[in-house]
């Protein structure tokens, strides 16, 4: 950096480099990510898909294909776009070259993690947050780098004025970090094994303040800001409205927090805070489409170029679907509406609509900005971006639609009644079997939404290999020096504020703790005035490992462990839940879709061998079922020498497990191990199986809604 | 003791309170950043995106 103080400009030069490495990372990660959907879309159509390999399951690989989008593609396209946008908007080099690159590094090193263990089936089970507790440290520490790089470019700016987008970034880096650290507090059992330190409706309750928020500050926030940076830029005009942009990031990250309960209506969460949830949640479309209309204005004049340009195209088309998601999730929050749509097919439509149709959207139309940007060259071929986008736009059409026809399909059968007022179709895979036809167009419309993103990546990597290698220095650049820091700021009301990045930060966080604490503390005392039955015992030591494997194996991507108080619910699975019931559940079961029945009184509704033949072979109970097999149950042993261990930690939690219990926690699996596999013996099962892990999963589920009676 | 306070936690006024703080909070938000005055600031900012620095 060079200072010419006679006239007062300073010449400097952007980090592109770490640009670059972020964009080839969203391309890799992207094909990856979707790759890893259209499989277990395809298991979902076909189970044999599979492929009876354990760490191929469905159950395993849902949870890779969620992080691997939303953390390793959107994430990376994300600090692509801040890194880049950050730097022109202050006018100033990246705080520190060495933070990039551990920036980048360690979230590559981050992905790659979650791409072994998750896998390998290393999860804590809560939905979006599965990473175990050395990578959430390892999430936080980056972030933490990711922070510093940001804040300190911001402080040595030479813009004066902080832009828009700029706050987005700021509310998406302090509101993940708290999301992240309150929702990853938990207590280590061993190097990939923890338990949170919530329980039952508390972490409920924690886990969906931050799954909805992660969704609002992760995939929301900082694209909205990367939008306000990119349309303008695309199309060299300033935004439609600054103003309104004013307003949209108030009352877009004020309203937004407050949202999270409505994952859980008609669960045994407090009313109060469903309702919350709820009404909040119908206020956001106000902001929501405040934001998207600002975005599609500032598009005003050159729709021409719009039918052109895949940049554009893509950015319209995003922010199209950004309007359609946001209409479309308070829709989801009204109560009779999540009555019909929870736990349904819906929720998937909504989410892809909102996942493909911004996220990827917007990602793909950054790139095809960015890149040739980057590289000093021009983009290889404008007809294979518009191939690109009609091949995703037709794909996500036929997804979205399939789903959404599955998803009202499987609510309605689920929920309709005979002229006795017995349910319709009581056997819950009738209702699957109805949707796979459905099923298969959605692999179709996942293969070309896969297809769109290969076509990307082929199309960004000629742009690349096509340019001048000897032309890809750093370019200079000059600005006035930022002399108004040390002058007298005659600023007045909201214009003095986008000024002080300390009191802007701050007011930002307090916007989004207002309706955390709000939320927060009650629930977080609802021991004190939830009704604790004497009836509720803790787990015995064999039916924690038992709950331990269901974690493993992801059942909660495709079992419930909530009975709604809805006729049709009671009808189905027995008495609604009651928040008493999960008073030592750490983490919470209660899932969020149910591709496979609600599991919440399954205890005692068939006998052990039963449950022994379906996890080996489900078709062999229950005809048509879509589940996998999962034969190494059968031949895996039970970690019993860890028992006195967990069991400790529960203590430490809060779970009233004695010295004795835990002392003894070995032999007393052992014997119930025993005595279950002793049951199966008139069908053929041999004592010896006694210490495999099929038998802890049976006794997990034949304790599950047991303690108030069962149905 | 706090069971019972919990459970008798009745302040008729505070949700009305709490709307107006809010409605209030948003409509005097409202009027500062649309008020004629700061047109032309917002005009000059809004333009930032479009200027990088010179080359």
């Amino acid at each position: 950096m060079t200072n010419d103080s006679s006239n007062q400009l300073e010449t400097f030069s952007y980090n592109d480099k770490v640009v670059k490495m972020f964009s080839a990372a969203t391309l890799i990660w992207g094909v990856v990510g979707m790759l890893a959907g259209l499989l277990i879309a395809t298991q979902l159509a076909d189970w044999r898909f599979n492929f009876g390999i354990e760490w191929l399951t469905f159950g395993r690989l849902r949870p890779l294909h969620t992080n691997a989008v939303i953390f390793a593609f959107v994430g990376n396209s994300i600090f692509s776009g801040v890194y880049y946008s950050t730097q022109r908007l202050c006018k100033a080099r990246i705080f520190s070259d060495t933070l990039s690159k551990i920036h980048f590094w360690g979230w590559q090193l981050i992905i790659v993690s979650a791409a072994v263990t998750l896998p390998l089936g290393y999860t804590s089970g809560k939905e979006y947050a599965e990473l175990e507790w050395p990578i959430d440290i390892a999430i936080t520490l980056i972030w933490v780098v990711f922070a510093i790089n940001i804040f300190g470019t911001i402080w040595k700016r030479r813009e004066k004025h902080i832009y828009v987008s700029i706050w987005f970034y700021i509310a998406t880096i302090l509101t993940v970090a708290l999301l992240h650290i309150v929702n990853s507090l938990e207590f280590p059992v061993s190097f990939m094994k923890s338990y949170p330190i919530f329980a039952g409706v508390q972490d409920a309750m924690v886990q969906w303040w931050y799954g909805h928020n992660a969704v609002a500050f992760f995939l929301t926030t900082p694209v909205l800001g990367l939008m306000y940076y990119f349309v303008p830029k695309a199309i060299n005009r300033p935004v439609y409205s600054y103003r309104l942009s004013i307003v949209h990031f108030w009352s877009l990250i004020f309203i937004y927090i407050w949202a999270g309960p409505h994952h859980l209506l008609y669960t045994a969460l407090p009313d109060w805070a469903q309702t919350l949830g709820m009404i909040f949640s119908v206020m956001l479309w106000a902001p929501s489409w405040g934001g998207m209309i600002n975005g599609l204005l500032t598009l005003r004049g050159a729709w021409d170029r719009v039918r052109r340009e895949p940049i554009l195209k893509f950015f319209a088309t995003s922010l199209t679907f950004y309007g359609m998601a946001t209409f479309e999730g308070p829709l989801l929050s009204i109560k009779s509406v999540s009555a019909l749509g929870h736990y349904t097919d819906w929720i998937i439509a909504h989410v892809h609509a909102g996942g493909v149709g911004w996220n990827y959207f917007f990602a793909a139309g950054m790139m095809y900005y960015l890149v040739p940007k980057l590289w000093k060259t021009t983009i290889y071929s404008v007809k294979l971006g518009n191939i690109q986008f009609w091949t995703g736009t037709i794909g996500l059409g036929m997804y979205y639609v399939a789903i959404l026809v599955a998803g009202i399909t499987q609510g309605l059968m689920w929920k309709a009644l005979d002229g006795k007022g017995n349910l319709l179709y009581p056997d819950f895979v009738e209702t699957v079997v109805r949707i796979l036809p459905l099923y298969w167009v959605r692999v179709f419309g996942g293969l070309l939404i896969f297809i769109s993103m290969l076509i990307m990546f082929y199309n960004m990597l000629k742009t690349i290999q096509g340019a001048d290698k000897n032309n890809q220095e750093e370019d200079l650049y000059t600005a006035k020096a930022p002399l108004w820091k040390t002058s007298a700021n005659n600023d007045k009301g909201h214009r003095r504020l986008e000024g002080r990045t300390a009191l802007f930060s701050a007011l930002a966080l307090l916007a989004v703790l207002v309706g955390s604490v709000i939320e927060f503390v009650p629930a977080l005392m609802s021991n004190t005035f939830i009704e604790i039955s004497d009836k509720i015992k803790p787990y015995t030591p064999l039916e924690l490992a038992g709950r331990d494997i269901y974690i493993r194996e992801g059942c909660y991507t495709c079992h419930s462990q909530m009975i709604r108080p809805l006729v049709s619910e009671k009808l189905r699975y027995g008495n609604p839940s009651q928040a008493t019931e999960f008073i030592y559940d750490r983490p919470f079961q209660w899932g969020s879709r149910r591709i496979g029945p609600d599991l919440a009184r399954e205890g005692g509704l068939r006998p052990n061998y039963w449950h022994f033949k379906h996890m080996i072979d489900p078709r062999s109970m229950t005809e048509n079922s879509i589940m996998p097999e999962y034969s190494w149950l059968a031949t895996k042993k039970t970690g019993f020498q860890v028992l006195p261990k967990k069991l400790k930690v529960m203590k430490a939690l809060g779970v009233p497990y004695s010295q004795d219990e835990i002392e003894n926690a070995i032999p007393l699996a052992k014997a119930q191990a025993k005595e279950i596999t002793m049951s199966m013996e008139e069908n053929g099962i041999d004592i010896k199986m006694h210490d495999k892990q099929i038998i802890a999963l049976i006794a997990y589920l034949q304790r599950l809604g047991t303690d108030l009676g069962g149905q | 003791m706090k069971s019972a306070v919990l459970s008798n936690w009745n302040i008729p006024w505070l949700p009305s309170f709490a709307l107006i703080l809010f409605f209030g909070l948003f409509t005097i938000m409202l009027i500062r950043v649309f008020s004629k005055s700061t047109k032309s600031l917002y005009d000059e900012t809004s333009k930032i995106p479009l200027n990088e620095g010179e080359k």
